[in-house]
Protein backbone atom coordinates (compact mmCIF):
# COMPACT_ATOMS: atom_id res chain seq x y z
CA UNK A 1 0.00 0.00 0.00
CA UNK A 2 1.20 3.08 -0.99
CA UNK A 3 1.68 6.62 1.20
CA UNK A 4 -1.04 7.99 -0.08
CA UNK A 5 -3.30 5.36 0.37
CA UNK A 6 -2.22 4.67 3.56
CA UNK A 7 -2.97 8.59 4.37
CA UNK A 8 -6.51 8.24 2.51
CA UNK A 9 -7.10 5.10 4.38
CA UNK A 10 -6.61 6.78 7.99
CA UNK A 11 -8.85 9.53 7.14
CA UNK A 12 -11.51 7.29 6.20
CA UNK A 13 -11.74 5.82 9.66
CA UNK A 14 -11.89 9.19 11.02
CA UNK A 15 -14.97 10.29 8.98
CA UNK A 16 -17.39 9.68 11.27
CA UNK A 17 -15.63 10.99 14.34
CA UNK A 18 -15.36 14.30 12.21
CA UNK A 19 -19.14 14.29 11.11
CA UNK A 20 -19.85 13.97 15.31
CA UNK A 21 -17.66 16.90 16.17
CA UNK A 22 -15.51 14.26 17.71
CA UNK A 23 -12.21 15.92 16.46
CA UNK A 24 -10.04 18.32 17.86
CA UNK A 25 -9.31 21.25 15.91
CA UNK A 26 -5.71 20.43 14.40
CA UNK A 27 -7.09 17.15 13.52
CA UNK A 28 -10.07 19.14 11.91
CA UNK A 29 -8.11 21.33 9.48
CA UNK A 30 -6.07 18.22 8.19
CA UNK A 31 -9.41 15.91 7.45
CA UNK A 32 -10.10 19.09 5.53
CA UNK A 33 -7.60 19.84 3.94
CA UNK A 34 -7.77 16.08 2.66
CA UNK A 35 -11.04 16.51 2.15
CA UNK A 36 -10.29 19.02 -0.63
CA UNK A 37 -8.39 16.86 -2.50
CA UNK A 38 -9.88 13.68 -2.32
CA UNK A 39 -12.70 13.58 -4.09
CA UNK A 40 -13.74 9.74 -2.81
CA UNK A 41 -13.13 10.67 1.04
CA UNK A 42 -15.79 13.48 0.24
CA UNK A 43 -18.24 11.18 -1.52
CA UNK A 44 -17.72 9.08 1.24
CA UNK A 45 -18.24 11.65 3.73
CA UNK A 46 -21.86 12.95 2.13
CA UNK A 47 -22.95 9.10 2.04
CA UNK A 48 -22.02 8.63 5.96
CA UNK A 49 -23.78 12.03 6.10
CA UNK A 50 -27.04 10.71 4.67
CA UNK A 51 -26.77 7.49 7.19
CA UNK A 52 -26.61 9.93 10.24
CA UNK A 53 -29.96 11.82 8.66
CA UNK A 54 -31.25 8.81 8.14
CA UNK A 55 -31.26 7.25 11.40
CA UNK A 56 -32.48 10.24 12.98
CA UNK A 57 -35.20 10.54 10.76
CA UNK A 58 -36.26 6.78 11.97
CA UNK A 59 -39.89 7.01 12.76
CA UNK A 60 -41.66 5.12 15.87
CA UNK A 61 -43.96 2.83 14.71
CA UNK A 62 -46.52 0.78 17.02
CA UNK A 63 -45.83 -3.26 17.14
CA UNK A 64 -48.01 -5.07 14.60
CA UNK A 65 -49.59 -7.00 17.08
CA UNK A 66 -51.72 -5.84 20.20
CA UNK A 67 -49.82 -6.24 23.26
CA UNK A 68 -52.23 -4.40 25.55
CA UNK A 69 -54.03 -8.37 26.48
CA UNK A 70 -50.93 -9.76 27.32
CA UNK A 71 -49.47 -7.13 29.41
CA UNK A 72 -53.35 -6.93 31.03
CA UNK A 73 -53.64 -10.42 31.37
CA UNK A 74 -50.32 -10.43 33.54
CA UNK A 75 -50.96 -8.01 35.84
CA UNK A 76 -54.66 -9.37 36.36
CA UNK A 77 -52.76 -12.83 36.72
CA UNK A 78 -50.36 -11.17 39.18
CA UNK A 79 -53.10 -9.76 41.22
CA UNK A 80 -54.73 -12.92 41.39
CA UNK A 81 -51.54 -14.63 42.64
CA UNK A 82 -50.89 -11.84 44.78
CA UNK A 83 -54.53 -12.27 46.29
CA UNK A 84 -55.22 -8.42 45.72
CA UNK A 85 -58.44 -6.94 43.72
CA UNK A 86 -58.25 -6.72 40.23
CA UNK A 87 -58.17 -3.19 40.70
CA UNK A 88 -55.87 -2.96 43.21
CA UNK A 89 -52.67 -0.17 43.41
CA UNK A 90 -49.74 -1.68 41.30
CA UNK A 91 -47.44 -2.29 44.30
CA UNK A 92 -50.17 -4.64 46.04
CA UNK A 93 -50.88 -6.73 42.86
CA UNK A 94 -47.46 -7.55 43.43
CA UNK A 95 -46.87 -8.13 39.36
CA UNK A 96 -43.19 -9.09 37.87
CA UNK A 97 -42.37 -8.87 34.56
CA UNK A 98 -42.15 -11.87 32.16
CA UNK A 99 -38.36 -12.35 32.18
CA UNK A 100 -38.54 -11.98 36.29
CA UNK A 101 -41.45 -14.02 35.68
CA UNK A 102 -39.46 -16.81 34.04
CA UNK A 103 -37.21 -16.71 36.59
CA UNK A 104 -39.65 -16.38 39.21
CA UNK A 105 -41.34 -19.48 37.75
CA UNK A 106 -38.67 -21.16 37.83
CA UNK A 107 -37.86 -20.77 41.32
CA UNK A 108 -41.63 -20.96 42.22
CA UNK A 109 -42.41 -24.14 41.00
CA UNK A 110 -39.95 -26.23 42.92
CA UNK A 111 -41.50 -23.97 45.84
CA UNK A 112 -44.62 -25.72 45.04
CA UNK A 113 -43.29 -29.32 44.48
CA UNK A 114 -41.93 -28.68 48.16
CA UNK A 115 -45.24 -27.95 48.75
CA UNK A 116 -46.77 -30.66 47.67
CA UNK A 117 -44.20 -32.78 49.74
CA UNK A 118 -45.23 -30.34 52.16
CA UNK A 119 -48.69 -31.48 52.16
CA UNK A 120 -47.96 -35.30 51.20
CA UNK A 121 -45.79 -35.30 54.67
CA UNK A 122 -48.76 -33.24 55.94
CA UNK A 123 -51.55 -36.15 54.89
CA UNK A 124 -49.44 -39.26 56.22
CA UNK A 125 -48.80 -37.24 59.32
CA UNK A 126 -53.09 -36.40 59.52
CA UNK A 127 -53.86 -39.86 58.16
CA UNK A 128 -51.71 -41.52 61.24
CA UNK A 129 -53.02 -39.30 63.73
CA UNK A 130 -56.88 -40.09 62.22
CA UNK A 131 -56.35 -43.84 61.74
CA UNK A 132 -54.18 -44.36 64.97
CA UNK A 133 -56.52 -42.60 67.52
CA UNK A 134 -60.19 -42.49 65.44
CA UNK A 135 -61.70 -45.71 64.39
CA UNK A 136 -64.19 -45.00 61.03
CA UNK A 137 -67.51 -44.23 60.72
CA UNK A 138 -69.13 -46.96 58.79
CA UNK A 139 -70.62 -45.49 55.84
CA UNK A 140 -71.31 -45.74 51.94
CA UNK A 141 -71.76 -41.93 51.45
CA UNK A 142 -68.64 -39.78 50.10
CA UNK A 143 -67.61 -37.22 51.79
CA UNK A 144 -65.94 -34.07 49.46
CA UNK A 145 -64.11 -31.00 49.88
CA UNK A 146 -64.30 -28.82 46.85
CA UNK A 147 -62.08 -25.75 46.86
CA UNK A 148 -62.70 -22.37 44.71
CA UNK A 149 -60.83 -22.67 41.49
CA UNK A 150 -59.37 -19.09 42.29
CA UNK A 151 -58.52 -19.82 45.94
CA UNK A 152 -60.15 -16.07 46.93
CA UNK A 153 -60.00 -17.38 50.15
CA UNK A 154 -59.02 -20.60 52.53
CA UNK A 155 -60.82 -23.24 51.66
CA UNK A 156 -63.39 -21.74 49.89
CA UNK A 157 -65.88 -24.21 49.55
CA UNK A 158 -65.48 -26.48 52.17
CA UNK A 159 -67.20 -28.73 53.60
CA UNK A 160 -70.10 -27.36 55.38
CA UNK A 161 -69.71 -29.00 58.12
CA UNK A 162 -72.34 -28.75 60.90
CA UNK A 163 -74.46 -26.96 58.40
CA UNK A 164 -78.38 -28.01 57.98
CA UNK A 165 -79.70 -27.48 54.55
CA UNK A 166 -81.09 -24.25 55.00
CA UNK A 167 -78.26 -22.41 56.25
CA UNK A 168 -75.44 -24.00 53.76
CA UNK A 169 -74.50 -20.60 52.67
CA UNK A 170 -76.59 -20.26 49.04
CA UNK A 171 -74.15 -16.67 49.14
CA UNK A 172 -70.40 -17.77 48.88
CA UNK A 173 -70.83 -18.69 45.39
CA UNK A 174 -72.05 -15.26 44.90
CA UNK A 175 -69.23 -13.52 46.70
CA UNK A 176 -66.59 -15.57 45.16
CA UNK A 177 -65.02 -13.41 42.44
CA UNK A 178 -65.47 -16.06 39.90
CA UNK A 179 -67.43 -14.94 37.39
CA UNK A 180 -71.26 -16.64 37.07
CA UNK A 181 -71.47 -19.70 35.18
CA UNK A 182 -71.39 -19.22 31.34
CA UNK A 183 -70.34 -15.07 31.47
CA UNK A 184 -66.68 -15.98 31.20
CA UNK A 185 -65.32 -15.48 28.09
CA UNK A 186 -63.07 -18.89 27.20
CA UNK A 187 -64.73 -22.36 27.84
CA UNK A 188 -62.10 -23.44 30.20
CA UNK A 189 -62.70 -20.56 32.36
CA UNK A 190 -66.04 -21.08 31.92
CA UNK A 191 -65.71 -24.36 33.26
CA UNK A 192 -63.50 -23.80 35.84
CA UNK A 193 -65.07 -20.94 37.02
CA UNK A 194 -68.32 -22.94 37.17
CA UNK A 195 -66.73 -25.08 40.06
CA UNK A 196 -68.32 -24.25 42.68
CA UNK A 197 -69.66 -26.61 46.42
CA UNK A 198 -72.19 -28.84 46.00
CA UNK A 199 -75.93 -27.71 45.29
CA UNK A 200 -76.79 -25.19 48.16
CA UNK A 201 -80.33 -27.33 48.77
CA UNK A 202 -78.46 -30.26 48.98
CA UNK A 203 -79.53 -31.73 52.50
CA UNK A 204 -76.58 -32.27 54.31
CA UNK A 205 -76.62 -34.56 57.75
CA UNK A 206 -75.71 -31.95 60.15
CA UNK A 207 -74.68 -34.55 62.82
CA UNK A 208 -72.58 -36.35 60.12
CA UNK A 209 -70.76 -33.43 58.71
CA UNK A 210 -71.02 -34.50 55.26
CA UNK A 211 -73.34 -33.92 51.86
CA UNK A 212 -75.12 -36.17 50.44
CA UNK A 213 -73.54 -38.17 48.06
CA UNK A 214 -75.89 -37.02 45.22
CA UNK A 215 -74.66 -33.39 45.38
CA UNK A 216 -70.84 -34.49 46.25
CA UNK A 217 -70.99 -36.80 43.31
CA UNK A 218 -72.36 -33.50 41.23
CA UNK A 219 -69.54 -31.32 42.22
CA UNK A 220 -66.77 -33.87 41.95
CA UNK A 221 -67.63 -34.09 38.63
CA UNK A 222 -67.13 -30.44 37.80
CA UNK A 223 -64.05 -30.30 39.56
CA UNK A 224 -62.84 -33.04 37.81
CA UNK A 225 -63.88 -31.63 34.35
CA UNK A 226 -62.32 -28.49 35.26
CA UNK A 227 -58.61 -30.04 35.86
CA UNK A 228 -59.18 -32.09 32.65
CA UNK A 229 -60.22 -28.94 30.66
CA UNK A 230 -56.44 -27.55 32.39
CA UNK A 231 -54.57 -30.21 31.34
CA UNK A 232 -55.48 -30.87 28.47
CA UNK A 233 -55.34 -26.96 27.67
CA UNK A 234 -51.27 -27.02 28.99
CA UNK A 235 -51.00 -30.42 27.05
CA UNK A 236 -51.48 -28.33 23.45
CA UNK A 237 -49.56 -25.61 25.21
CA UNK A 238 -46.82 -26.78 27.43
CA UNK A 239 -44.06 -26.19 24.09
CA UNK A 240 -44.17 -23.28 24.78
CA UNK A 241 -42.98 -23.51 28.12
CA UNK A 242 -39.04 -24.18 28.79
CA UNK A 243 -38.51 -28.26 29.60
CA UNK A 244 -37.44 -27.66 33.03
CA UNK A 245 -40.23 -25.67 33.98
CA UNK A 246 -42.69 -28.22 32.18
CA UNK A 247 -40.71 -30.96 34.38
CA UNK A 248 -40.90 -28.93 37.74
CA UNK A 249 -44.60 -28.44 36.94
CA UNK A 250 -45.42 -32.22 36.29
CA UNK A 251 -43.26 -33.27 40.03
CA UNK A 252 -45.83 -30.35 41.89
CA UNK A 253 -48.72 -31.86 39.88
CA UNK A 254 -47.85 -35.71 40.86
CA UNK A 255 -47.08 -34.20 44.44
CA UNK A 256 -50.04 -32.36 44.74
CA UNK A 257 -52.12 -35.58 43.42
CA UNK A 258 -50.74 -38.06 45.79
CA UNK A 259 -51.31 -35.42 48.62
CA UNK A 260 -55.53 -35.72 47.54
CA UNK A 261 -55.45 -39.50 47.65
CA UNK A 262 -53.79 -39.51 50.61
CA UNK A 263 -56.47 -37.60 52.10
CA UNK A 264 -59.50 -39.36 50.05
CA UNK A 265 -57.99 -42.00 51.05
CA UNK A 266 -58.08 -41.09 54.66
CA UNK A 267 -61.36 -39.77 54.87
CA UNK A 268 -62.88 -42.77 53.24
CA UNK A 269 -61.89 -44.00 57.04
CA UNK A 270 -62.90 -41.03 58.69
CA UNK A 271 -65.52 -39.04 56.29
CA UNK A 272 -66.32 -36.31 59.33
CA UNK A 273 -63.16 -35.19 60.13
CA UNK A 274 -62.83 -31.63 59.65
CA UNK A 275 -58.83 -31.63 59.16
CA UNK A 276 -58.90 -33.95 56.62
CA UNK A 277 -61.71 -31.79 54.81
CA UNK A 278 -60.04 -28.84 54.79
CA UNK A 279 -56.86 -30.53 53.71
CA UNK A 280 -58.24 -32.46 50.68
CA UNK A 281 -60.21 -28.98 49.85
CA UNK A 282 -56.78 -27.01 50.20
CA UNK A 283 -54.52 -29.27 47.92
CA UNK A 284 -57.40 -29.74 45.46
CA UNK A 285 -57.64 -25.53 45.20
CA UNK A 286 -54.06 -25.92 45.00
CA UNK A 287 -53.97 -28.11 42.04
CA UNK A 288 -56.30 -25.95 39.85
CA UNK A 289 -54.59 -23.01 41.13
CA UNK A 290 -51.53 -24.49 39.55
CA UNK A 291 -52.88 -25.64 36.36
CA UNK A 292 -54.23 -22.33 35.94
CA UNK A 293 -51.35 -20.30 36.44
CA UNK A 294 -49.18 -22.76 34.34
CA UNK A 295 -51.45 -22.53 31.47
CA UNK A 296 -51.78 -18.61 31.57
CA UNK A 297 -48.44 -18.57 31.61
CA UNK A 298 -47.97 -20.96 28.73
CA UNK A 299 -50.62 -18.70 26.56
CA UNK A 300 -49.40 -15.64 27.28
CA UNK B 1 -25.82 7.47 35.72
CA UNK B 2 -27.14 10.44 34.13
CA UNK B 3 -28.53 9.95 31.08
CA UNK B 4 -29.31 12.43 28.82
CA UNK B 5 -32.69 12.05 27.24
CA UNK B 6 -32.50 14.19 23.82
CA UNK B 7 -35.71 12.50 21.80
CA UNK B 8 -38.44 13.09 24.17
CA UNK B 9 -41.79 11.21 23.71
CA UNK B 10 -44.11 14.11 21.69
CA UNK B 11 -47.00 12.03 22.61
CA UNK B 12 -49.48 13.62 24.95
CA UNK B 13 -47.93 14.45 27.83
CA UNK B 14 -50.50 16.56 28.82
CA UNK B 15 -52.91 13.91 30.00
CA UNK B 16 -49.65 11.88 31.08
CA UNK B 17 -48.98 12.93 34.30
CA UNK B 18 -53.01 12.78 35.21
CA UNK B 19 -52.96 9.22 33.97
CA UNK B 20 -50.08 7.70 35.52
CA UNK B 21 -51.24 9.70 39.29
CA UNK B 22 -54.66 7.73 38.08
CA UNK B 23 -52.30 4.56 37.66
CA UNK B 24 -50.59 4.43 40.81
CA UNK B 25 -54.16 3.90 42.43
CA UNK B 26 -54.95 0.74 40.23
CA UNK B 27 -56.86 1.86 37.43
CA UNK B 28 -56.23 0.32 34.26
CA UNK B 29 -57.87 2.28 31.93
CA UNK B 30 -55.29 5.48 32.94
CA UNK B 31 -52.73 3.08 32.12
CA UNK B 32 -53.74 1.74 29.25
CA UNK B 33 -54.53 5.56 27.83
CA UNK B 34 -50.66 5.59 28.66
CA UNK B 35 -49.63 2.38 26.72
CA UNK B 36 -51.37 3.70 23.66
CA UNK B 37 -49.54 6.64 23.78
CA UNK B 38 -46.37 5.25 24.52
CA UNK B 39 -45.97 1.67 22.77
CA UNK B 40 -44.50 3.13 19.85
CA UNK B 41 -41.54 5.01 21.23
CA UNK B 42 -40.93 1.70 23.83
CA UNK B 43 -41.44 -1.04 21.10
CA UNK B 44 -39.52 1.27 18.44
CA UNK B 45 -36.30 1.23 20.98
CA UNK B 46 -36.60 -2.38 21.77
CA UNK B 47 -37.09 -4.11 18.41
CA UNK B 48 -34.14 -1.64 17.10
CA UNK B 49 -32.01 -2.59 20.16
CA UNK B 50 -32.84 -6.13 19.94
CA UNK B 51 -34.59 -7.20 16.55
CA UNK B 52 -38.00 -8.09 15.81
CA UNK B 53 -37.97 -11.22 17.47
CA UNK B 54 -38.04 -9.83 21.45
CA UNK B 55 -39.48 -6.22 20.86
CA UNK B 56 -42.98 -7.66 21.51
CA UNK B 57 -42.02 -9.50 24.82
CA UNK B 58 -39.58 -6.80 26.28
CA UNK B 59 -42.01 -3.98 25.63
CA UNK B 60 -44.30 -5.94 27.42
CA UNK B 61 -42.55 -6.44 30.04
CA UNK B 62 -40.94 -3.11 30.04
CA UNK B 63 -45.00 -1.62 31.11
CA UNK B 64 -45.34 -4.47 33.45
CA UNK B 65 -42.83 -3.47 35.15
CA UNK B 66 -43.95 0.27 34.59
CA UNK B 67 -47.12 -0.65 36.87
CA UNK B 68 -45.38 -1.87 39.67
CA UNK B 69 -42.97 1.13 39.90
CA UNK B 70 -45.86 3.67 39.27
CA UNK B 71 -45.19 4.88 42.49
CA UNK B 72 -42.19 5.66 42.68
CA UNK B 73 -42.98 7.85 39.43
CA UNK B 74 -42.88 11.41 41.16
CA UNK B 75 -43.45 13.77 38.48
CA UNK B 76 -40.03 15.33 38.22
CA UNK B 77 -39.83 14.15 34.82
CA UNK B 78 -42.00 13.59 31.84
CA UNK B 79 -43.60 10.64 32.43
CA UNK B 80 -42.70 9.76 28.57
CA UNK B 81 -38.69 10.66 30.00
CA UNK B 82 -39.72 7.86 33.19
CA UNK B 83 -41.22 5.40 30.61
CA UNK B 84 -38.59 5.33 28.73
CA UNK B 85 -35.72 5.04 31.09
CA UNK B 86 -37.31 2.76 32.78
CA UNK B 87 -37.81 0.59 29.70
CA UNK B 88 -34.17 1.02 28.31
CA UNK B 89 -33.17 -0.49 31.90
CA UNK B 90 -35.55 -3.64 30.66
CA UNK B 91 -34.31 -3.92 27.11
CA UNK B 92 -30.15 -3.32 28.28
CA UNK B 93 -30.89 -6.05 30.95
CA UNK B 94 -32.46 -8.64 28.18
CA UNK B 95 -29.50 -7.58 26.02
CA UNK B 96 -27.48 -8.91 28.86
CA UNK B 97 -29.18 -12.22 29.40
CA UNK B 98 -29.01 -12.47 25.18
CA UNK B 99 -25.31 -11.65 25.06
CA UNK B 100 -23.81 -15.18 26.19
CA UNK B 101 -26.33 -16.93 23.38
CA UNK B 102 -25.68 -14.07 20.93
CA UNK B 103 -21.91 -14.04 21.01
CA UNK B 104 -22.17 -17.80 19.75
CA UNK B 105 -23.05 -16.61 16.10
CA UNK B 106 -20.71 -14.75 14.86
CA UNK B 107 -21.46 -11.45 13.75
CA UNK B 108 -19.18 -11.56 11.21
CA UNK B 109 -21.20 -13.98 9.05
CA UNK B 110 -24.24 -11.34 9.08
CA UNK B 111 -21.58 -9.03 7.08
CA UNK B 112 -21.58 -11.22 4.20
CA UNK B 113 -25.22 -10.27 3.34
CA UNK B 114 -24.19 -6.58 3.44
CA UNK B 115 -23.11 -4.91 0.39
CA UNK B 116 -19.78 -3.99 0.05
CA UNK B 117 -18.72 -0.59 -0.80
CA UNK B 118 -18.20 -0.04 -4.48
CA UNK B 119 -20.70 -3.31 -4.86
CA UNK B 120 -24.21 -1.76 -5.12
CA UNK B 121 -26.79 -4.37 -4.70
CA UNK B 122 -30.09 -2.68 -5.62
CA UNK B 123 -31.92 -5.79 -4.89
CA UNK B 124 -30.67 -4.61 -0.43
CA UNK B 125 -31.51 -1.36 -1.01
CA UNK B 126 -34.56 -2.14 1.16
CA UNK B 127 -35.94 0.16 3.30
CA UNK B 128 -33.35 1.71 6.00
CA UNK B 129 -34.75 -0.25 9.10
CA UNK B 130 -34.98 -3.30 8.28
CA UNK B 131 -30.96 -2.86 6.46
CA UNK B 132 -30.35 -1.59 10.29
CA UNK B 133 -31.93 -4.81 11.65
CA UNK B 134 -29.36 -6.47 10.01
CA UNK B 135 -26.47 -5.14 11.03
CA UNK B 136 -24.33 -7.04 13.96
CA UNK B 137 -25.26 -6.71 16.84
CA UNK B 138 -22.50 -4.58 18.48
CA UNK B 139 -22.63 -2.24 15.96
CA UNK B 140 -26.35 -2.01 15.64
CA UNK B 141 -26.76 -1.14 19.05
CA UNK B 142 -23.98 1.79 19.06
CA UNK B 143 -26.07 3.16 15.85
CA UNK B 144 -29.44 2.96 17.48
CA UNK B 145 -27.87 4.84 20.89
CA UNK B 146 -26.05 7.21 19.13
CA UNK B 147 -27.64 8.23 15.59
CA UNK B 148 -30.84 7.35 17.17
CA UNK B 149 -31.73 7.89 20.65
CA UNK B 150 -28.39 10.42 20.37
CA UNK B 151 -26.59 9.73 23.84
CA UNK B 152 -22.29 10.47 23.50
CA UNK B 153 -20.37 7.72 23.26
CA UNK B 154 -19.48 7.93 26.69
CA UNK B 155 -22.95 6.98 27.95
CA UNK B 156 -23.16 4.54 24.85
CA UNK B 157 -19.98 3.12 26.61
CA UNK B 158 -21.63 2.54 30.25
CA UNK B 159 -24.68 1.07 29.05
CA UNK B 160 -22.99 -1.88 27.09
CA UNK B 161 -20.19 -2.59 28.90
CA UNK B 162 -17.35 -1.20 26.39
CA UNK B 163 -15.18 1.72 26.32
CA UNK B 164 -15.92 4.61 24.70
CA UNK B 165 -13.20 4.06 21.71
CA UNK B 166 -15.27 1.07 20.71
CA UNK B 167 -18.48 2.72 20.86
CA UNK B 168 -16.64 4.95 18.40
CA UNK B 169 -15.45 2.13 15.59
CA UNK B 170 -18.82 0.19 16.49
CA UNK B 171 -20.74 3.09 15.09
CA UNK B 172 -18.36 4.10 11.97
CA UNK B 173 -18.43 0.24 11.32
CA UNK B 174 -22.64 0.49 11.46
CA UNK B 175 -22.76 3.64 9.05
CA UNK B 176 -20.32 2.01 6.66
CA UNK B 177 -22.10 -1.00 6.36
CA UNK B 178 -25.48 1.03 6.21
CA UNK B 179 -24.24 3.84 3.25
CA UNK B 180 -24.48 1.31 0.24
CA UNK B 181 -28.55 1.02 1.40
CA UNK B 182 -28.32 4.27 0.76
CA UNK B 183 -26.69 4.66 -1.99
Amino acid sequence: MDAVNETHDRWTDRLSDYLDGELDAAERAALETHLASCRSCAVLLDELRAVVGAAAALEDTPPERELWPGIEARLSLAAQAAGAPLSAAPEAAGVISLAQRRRRFAFTLPQLAAAGVALVALSSTVVWLVTGRMSAPATSERPVAVGSPTGSGPAAARLDAGRTGSDARPGDAAASPIPPRGQSPAPTEARVASVEPPPTGAPVRSGARFVRAEGVREADAQYDRAVADLQGLLRREQGRLRPETVQALRKSLADIDRAIADARGALARDPANMYLNDHLAESMRMKLQLLRQATALAQS
Amino acid sequence: MALTILREPDVGQGTDAEDARRAATGDREAFERLYRRHVARIHSLARRMLGAEEADEVTQDAFVRAWTKLGGFRGEAAFGTWLYRLALNVILGRRAELGKARRRFAAETELADLPRPGEPRPELRVDFARAMARLPDGAREVLVLHDVEGYKHEEIAVMLGINPGTSKSQLHRARMLLRAHLA
